[in-house]
């Protein structure tokens, strides 16, 4: 998928691929690449600032942690961005049924 | 070679960073952190370790490319100018009291007034700098935010103040009216920058939900 498209989602599916718990950046990656079959394949370096815009904005915190001998920078989910994700999941659901309507509708 | 190929790639990406005007110590190590995570998964699946360096090292993408999704979340012109200004004044308000104190010109009873405006412009300009990130990491802190706009409200109302008792005073002093410009300017581009910052920050908060 074109990086300009997944764009505006990035932020909604970073949000949801933490709701099973905190990750790694990397993790988030290949959480995001094998989930969408490779579908959201954008260049993982660019996935770092949308996470940290998450954090500027309250809806994620993070933290080092040390495992194997590698500090990773873990991220999670705040309170806030908990209830920010189900809203926005909502709008999404609703949004894509519409556009499956009438493009199907179409077809 | 594997760490080798690893550690030209971040070498190129922190110079693609400071390119763009981002110092980012912390995206460093966590891109260090993601690109050793992904050579460990590819050489465990059976690939040679110098082939699995290049392979994550191009999945995380070309440096300039990550420098610009970078950049784009932040005002880093705007930053960089009003960084370029609070230093200029800090030294410029230094060098002015330092002036006063040594030398004790005719007007001897101005000392107070500038040492009271130096403590104004290098209280301020710091406080500016670690907004900025340019002392520490770049803060995001509300209670930063209001307390270097009020700090530049004081400043630019107190160049006011100064620009207009110079020119109206009997003697013109032209360093006072040069000091009031530059404590001015500084106070004004602050309050831009932190202006956008929040302006910024509550885009994200609607584009977010």
């Amino acid at each position: 998928m074109n990086a300009e498209t997944l764009k505006g989602h990035l932020e909604l599916l970073l949000m949801s691929a933490l709701q099973r718990g905190p990750a790694h950046g990397y993790a988030i990656a290949t959480l995001l690449r094998e989930r969408s079959d490779a579908t959201f394949d954008v260049p993982e370096g660019t996935l770092y600032p949308a996470l940290h815009r998450l954090e500027d904005a309250g809806l994620v915190t993070s933290r080092w942690d040390e495992a194997s001998g590698r500090r990773r920078r873990v991220y999670q989910l705040t309170a806030k961005g908990r209830r920010v994700l189900a809203q926005r999941e909502t709008e999404w659901r609703q949004f894509a049924r519409a556009v499956f309507s009438v493009v199907g509708g179409v077809a | 070679m594997t760490s080798e190929r690893i550690d030209r790639y971040l070498e190129t990406l922190r110079r693609a960073l400071k390119a763009h005007g981002v110092i980012d110590d912390r995206f460093v190590a966590e891109a260090r952190a993601h690109l050793a995570d992904d050579v460990d998964a590819r050489v465990a699946r059976g690939e040679a370790p110098d082939e699995a360096a290049l392979e994550a090292v191009e999945r995380f993408g070309p440096p300039d490319a990550v420098a610009d999704a970078w950049a784009a979340t932040q005002h880093v012109v705007l930053g960089r100018i009003v960084g370029a200004v609070s230093l200029l004044t800090m030294v410029a308000a230094l060098f002015l009291c330092a002036s006063v104190l040594v030398l004790r010109p005719p007007h001897a009873e101005v000392w107070f007034p500038v040492a009271v405006n130096t403590f104004i412009c290098v209280a301020q300009g710091l406080l500016t700098l670690c907004l900025i990130g340019i002392i520490g990491r770049a803060s995001t802190s509300l209670l930063l935010q209001i307390v270097v706009t009020f700090t530049s409200l004081v400043m630019s109302s107190e160049a006011s103040r100064i620009a207009v008792a110079a020119l109206h005073s009997a003697h013109f002093e032209g360093y006072a009216v040069v000091m009031a410009a530059m404590m001015f300017a500084q106070g004004l581009l602050t309050i831009a920058f932190v202006t956008l910052r929040i302006k910024q920050r509550s885009e994200r908060h609607s584009t977010l939900g």
